[in-house]
């Protein structure tokens, strides 16, 4: 019976479902902080295994470490990456224009431009270019995580180099520095410095318009207006130069205008969940972080939330990974989109039924963070509220929404 | 001769190494470490997980259980064995633990004909793929040690030691688990024509 192996053949996974187990499990192996408690134990026992061979291997692993420690420099820094994909986006009006640093890449965003910027677990980084200008200055460095400009269907890959692209009717790619490969449906191609590459994007991407927020609008509201739009606290390392041109603004985001404030929070200023305002109510402030801080929600799935909600009502209960993702798009959608906290509470029961919760299992940290939010009102927490944020602290008690959740066990 | 076995024998301890160094890069907390070992491993492990357990819809959070296990246990990882068998070591665990969680699937009463010689291309791909399902419910009637023994040794086509080292158990053990198996099976293809069509292409493809 051993053909048994030919009539049986594997169905191998799809790649985009293994892309989320890799994307999920690297995520928790960094979370989980492995200590590297072993690495000269390892080397011993190498050595002890490979005695006869040790003179000439020994060398070749020399030279091979000695190869990586060269490189560990710059790749330990690009390691220095949100934990999951965080997507910021910036917006700039006309006449404005601003200067991002993201590490050793340096994004020059021009005026009327709408970019969304999502940097992956292993450092890679995609600028989605919706509308307007970007030039990028990317510095070579070997093995760099790869550098990517997206403008429709149109993909500009690179991994060192200085280059802009234009997106209007068509795709503009010029090059001043080194040389990008440029991936369009009509084809593949690299351009060199001194070189330009149009063709048409023939997918648009879809424009996102900026909620304007009522002119009295309290700061924490304001601060989820923005969060409900995709946008994402920006990262430390992600910051406006210092020659910015986008004018000062003051720290409150009541001044009206939401294209400025979320382009002013990308461009550089301290989200609230790094460095709250000494003016604010503390509690307010870690709610807002807290809801800044959970995992984007892809501006298509908030945008017909009537329909996003038959469709999640079908899906949910088909089994597999992906289900914990749509229980809390699900969920996430219910309580900020519908305003159905009694909804996004009973998703969250229904989660915590089906699915494990702990370090390991993906959203369910952001899922007990939720819970947190459907919750706690403004006031005085209530007994569910902090029931809740037990219920977190006892999982996570080192987590990201752990502020949030001992500002509620543990008021001031 | 003996120089292909002085290469075999230099390139299996140079595939040592490279486990070793890659196990101290994931260690060391280096990111880009740690998926190269994933996306080195990963289709083994899908396979591993497959031919124990069929077609299966928890297939993607068995193999983020395996991952997950394979990172929580690094540091463990003392190069004595290559670090796939390890792996194939915590896979096996995952599958087990899964088939003893998981009760066996009810057998259906429905009749299918086996499909005769003068069968249709699709009727006879419509018969193969139930002689699966079939062989597949009938493998769940076992027990979680046997099935596991039968399925990398006979569907995967390890030998015996081999089997008997992801299992972490005696080869002799093993043999006896693997013939449980056969002979479970076999009386399960007597009230079962599919299955025994299946069973019996099987043996007729291997003696022939």
């Amino acid at each position: 019976m051993t053909r048994l192996r030919d009539k049986i053949p594997v169905e191998p996974l799809a790649p985009s479902r293994v892309a989320r187990v890799e994307d999920t499990v690297l995520a928790a192996y960094r979370d989980a902080n492995l200590a590297p408690a072993r690495v000269g134990r390892t080397l011993t026992t190498a050595l002890r295994y490979l005695a006869p061979a040790a003179a000439v291997c020994g060398v070749g692993l020399a030279i091979y470490l000695n190869l990586r420690a060269a490189d560990r420099t710059p790749s330990r820094s690009a390691t220095v990456t949100p934990p999951k994909p965080a997507v910021t986006s910036v917006i700039t009006g006309a006449g404005e224009s601003t200067t991002l640093e993201l590490g050793d890449a340096r994004i020059e965003v021009g005026a009327e431009t709408s970019i969304d910027i999502t940097r992956m677990a292993g450092g890679e980084i995609t600028v989605r270019l919706r509308d307007g200008r970007v030039d990028c200055d990317v510095e070579k460095w070997p093995g760099r995580p790869p550098f990517a400009v997206r403008a429709g269907d149109v993909a500009v890959t690179v991994v060192g180099t200085a280059f802009s692209v234009e997106r209007d009717e068509l795709v503009v790619v010029r090059v001043t520095r080194g040389r990008v490969h440029v991936d369009s449906p009509d084809g593949a191609t690299s351009v060199a410095a001194g070189e330009e590459w149009s063709g048409r994007a023939t997918r648009l991407a879809m424009a996102v318009p900026p909620p304007s927020p009522p002119e009295a609008e309290p700061p924490d509201t304001a601060a989820d207006i923005g969060a409900a739009t995709a946008v994402r606290a920006p990262k430390p390392e992600l910051h406006a130069r210092a020659e910015s041109k986008v004018p000062e603004v003051p720290e409150s985001h009541s001044n009206g205008n939401e294209q400025r404030g979320r382009n002013d929070r990308s461009a550089g200023e301290p989200p609230s969940a790094e460095k709250p305002a000494p003016e604010k109510p503390r509690k307010a402030g870690g709610r807002a972080a807290a809801r800044a801080a959970l995992p984007a929600v892809s501006q298509d799935y908030l945008s017909d939330p009537a329909e996003a909600r038959k469709s999640y009502t079908k899906r949910i209960g088909k089994g597999g990974a992906g289900e914990r993702e749509e229980m809390y798009r699900y969920a996430y959608l219910q309580l900020f989109e519908l305003h159905d906290a009694r909804g996004a509470i009973a998703t969250v029961k229904m989660f915590k039924r089906r699915f494990r919760v702990g370090a390991f299992s993906a959203f369910s940290e952001d899922m007990l963070c939720l819970s947190m939010l459907a919750t706690c009102g403004d006031g005085e927490p209530s007994a569910a509220c902090r029931k809740a944020a037990y219920a977190y602290l006892d999982h996570f008690p080192k987590g990201k929404y752990a502020a949030f959740a001992h500002e509620i066990v543990d008021p001031m | 001769m003996a120089e292909s076995s002085h290469d075999l024998h230099v390139a299996q301890r140079a595939a040592c190494v490279e486990d070793l160094v890659l196990v101290d890069r994931c260690l060391g907390g280096e990111q880009t470490a740690a998926r190269e070992l994933f996306r080195r491993q990963q289709g083994r492990i899908q396979a591993t997980l497959y031919r124990i357990l069929g077609s299966n819809r928890d297939m993607e959070d068995l193999l983020q259980e395996t991952f997950i296990q394979v990172f929580r246990s690094l540091p463990g990882f003392r190069g004595e064995a290559r670090l796939s068998t390890w792996i194939d070591r915590i896979a096996v665990r995952v599958a087990y633990r899964y088939i003893a969680k998981k009760p066996p699937a009810a057998v259906p009463l429905e009749l299918v004909e086996p499909a005769g010689p003068g069968a249709s291309a699709p009727d006879r791909l419509a018969s193969a793929r139930e002689g699966v399902r079939r062989f597949y419910e009938a493998l769940a009637q076992l027990s979680a040690p046997a099935r596991i023994a039968f399925a990398l040794h006979e569907i995967d086509g390890r030998s015996v030691a081999e089997v008997a080292s992801c299992t972490e158990s005696s080869v002799t053990a093993t043999k006896v688990r693997i013939w449980r198996a056969r002979r479970a099976l076999r009386r399960q293809a007597e009230s079962d024509p599919v299955l025994s069509e299946f069973l019996s292409d099987a043996s007729a493809e291997e003696s022939a």
